[in-house]
């Protein structure tokens, strides 16, 4: 991203999750999460002739600054609160909320529209494994259970890094990662030779999948998400 | 003050003409005198092509490459360009194919520009639904075909951009920001689904530039244009980065609640033609709507290409020969009295 774009702010989660623990990024850590805590989405009270199944008022977080809210932005920006010891910040309730708001009927998130005239849309894999991996812990399993039976569903047919990565982190965050997770991670890495390289960060992504497997962890992107642990970096 | 004012010194000009002739430039500047646009607007021509093809096993290089030629498009335009050909790929779904742009079709339109001497095709995209561009390469079916031609895809969503001065001045956006690989090619090529849409009536070549638009920018679903307007968006993001060619793929296009949920409908055609409006246009009339009564192509008319049936040449099928009503949902705002009468 670029200086010049300062209204794509989406990457300020990621970067609060890659400052967590380096003594010398802390001011920025925490600059990070203040501006998290501080930012919302454009919000409004649902009208009757919307033709959306959602419910448009509940805060959580856009990918550009000034749009509506999102799945996996909010999700991201969860995770990185959470992990910066911020779970119980009412800003984080509320993207609960919002979460399991766009959660379709029949199980699995997609980039966060449920359902367009009447009619419910398709999930996907990599905004499920991201707003699975945010809520683990704080929502009973039983109001998920069928997201996560989508997302088991279709893991097999997973070929690529985004897609597979934010799958397993999902899955793993409920306890649910697959036999063959190593498998389909080898798979994957092999699928290089038919779509060219990876980029770093989908690399690193799957990469994350495949340890959350390896080291049976429970917490998306491979750190402690206690529900009641005191901030570790503070927003002000 | 006005009474010291010498009538004869505005060259014969009166007082009362002045101030009247005044007024009428205020109003027009500020946009009082709400007269449409398109009557100020020079009349446009341009042509279009429809290729008959019943499937997609048929030879589509050759249908392709016939209607290049039928428009007049000359060897020395391609000899030796690289040609950018943008799909429309937005998300899969098992059983729905025609949601996006079927990859035999991206086949042949790849052998007939290098059978007509481009030195080079690629395929870019960026979907607007999906932060999984592989993904929806891989489901729709077309790394297998681009695996196989060895064509490199490129994933447009993730790509730095460039910014141009918006042209088409319809939303607020005041400049759009296009991938850098725009300006590694010659010509850009939308490679459209013919489609209904439950926003915008249609999404045929115009709408199928949403894609171009870098997703790390615009978000997903490319939040930014849907908060500009969708009608506003399409004018600007044509208007701006001015495409070069279209080719609509009506074999198997999509009826009812599209651009995702609606039904497969067979539709048997190509769509072919260098002005994007002029080919929505025909593709509207073979889809049983009126181009003028889908807002953004009203707009467009004769400003970004000609609409008007008179104002487009028609080569290969006659519209008649392949006209096939789209089912609309009349529940659905814009889909709502656009029916061809």
């Amino acid at each position: 991203m670029s200086r010049e774009r300062e209204e794509a702010f989406w990457p300020t989660a990621l970067s609060v999750l890659a400052w967590i623990g380096s003594q010398v990024h802390e001011p920025h850590c925490s600059q990070g999460v203040r501006f998290l805590l501080n930012t919302t989405g454009n919000h409004w009270k649902k009208g009757p002739d919307d033709p959306f199944g959602h419910d448009p008022s509940i805060p959580g977080w856009p990918w550009i600054d000034g749009m509506h809210s999102w799945t996996e932005p909010t999700a991201l920006a969860v995770i990185a609160l959470r992990a910066t010891g911020h779970g119980d910040h009412d800003r984080v309730r509320e993207a609960i909320r919002m979460m399991l708001d766009r959660q379709l009927p029949h199980g699995g998130w997609n980039y966060g529209n449920t359902l367009v005239f009447g009619r419910e849309l398709h999930p996907m894999p990599e905004s499920t494994g991201a707003a699975l991996a945010a809520l683990v812990c704080q929502v009973e399993q039983r109001t998920i259970a069928r997201s996560i039976d989508y997302l088991q569903g279709e893991v097999d047919r997973l070929h690529t890094p985004i897609s597979l990565g934010w799958g397993l982190l999902g899955l793993a965050a409920w306890d649910r990662w697959p036999s063959n997770g190593a498998a389909l991670v080898e798979r994957c890495v092999a699928n290089q030779a038919r779509y060219g390289e990876y980029d770093t960060s989908s690399l690193c992504l799957l990469f994350l999948g495949a340890l959350a497997g390896e080291r049976d962890m429970k917490s998306p992107l491979l750190l402690d998400l206690s529900c009641t642990q005191a901030p570790a970096v503070p927003a002000q | 003050m006005s009474g010291h004012m010498d009538p004869t010194s505005r060259g014969g000009l009166t007082r009362r003409n002045l101030l009247l002739a005044g007024a009428a430039g205020l109003l027009l500047g500020s946009g009082v005198l709400l007269v449409p646009k398109r009557y100020f607007r020079m009349p446009q021509q341009t042509q279009s092509f429809v290729a008959k093809v019943a499937h997609y096993h048929l030879d589509i290089a050759d249908a392709i490459t016939r209607g290049i030629r039928e428009l007049g498009v000359s060897s020395e335009e391609l000899n030796g360009r690289r040609i950018l050909l943008k799909p429309n790929l937005v998300e899969t779904a098992s059983g729905a194919p025609h949601i996006n742009t079927h990859p035999l079709v991206l086949r042949g339109a790849i052998e007939a520009f290098l059978r007509l001497g481009a030195a080079k095709v690629m395929v870019a995209e960026g979907p607007g639904h999906r932060r999984d561009t592989l993904a929806v390469y891989e489901e729709s079916g077309l790394a297998d075909v681009l695996t196989e031609d060895r064509i490199k895809f490129h994933d447009l969503n993730y790509m730095t951009g460039y910014e141009l001065p918006n042209a088409g001045r319809q939303s607020s956006m005041r400049t759009l920001t296009f991938p850098a690989i725009f300006q590694e090619v010659d010509w850009i090529v939308s490679v459209a689904k013919m489609k209904t849409h439950h926003i915008a009536g249609t999404t045929l070549s115009m709408k199928n530039l949403f894609g171009v638009m870098p997703g790390i920018y615009y978000g997903w679903p490319k939040n930014v244009l849907h908060h500009a307007g969708i009608e506003n968006s399409i004018l600007d993001i044509n208007a701006t980065l001015k495409p070069h060619f279209a080719i609509v793929d009506g074999i198997v296009g999509m009826q009812g609640d599209g651009p995702i949920m609606g039904d497969p409908k067979q539709a048997g055609v190509l769509v072919l033609g260098r002005n994007l409006a002029g080919v929505d246009a025909t593709c509207c009339r073979i889809m049983g709507i009126d181009p003028y009564k889908v807002s953004y192509l009203e707009r467009a008319d004769n400003w970004l290409g000609p609409i008007g049936e008179g104002s487009i040449e028609q080569r290969g099928e006659a519209i008649a020969s392949v006209r096939t009503n789209f089912n609309l949902i009349d529940t659905i705002p814009a889909q709502h009295g656009i029916r061809l009468t």
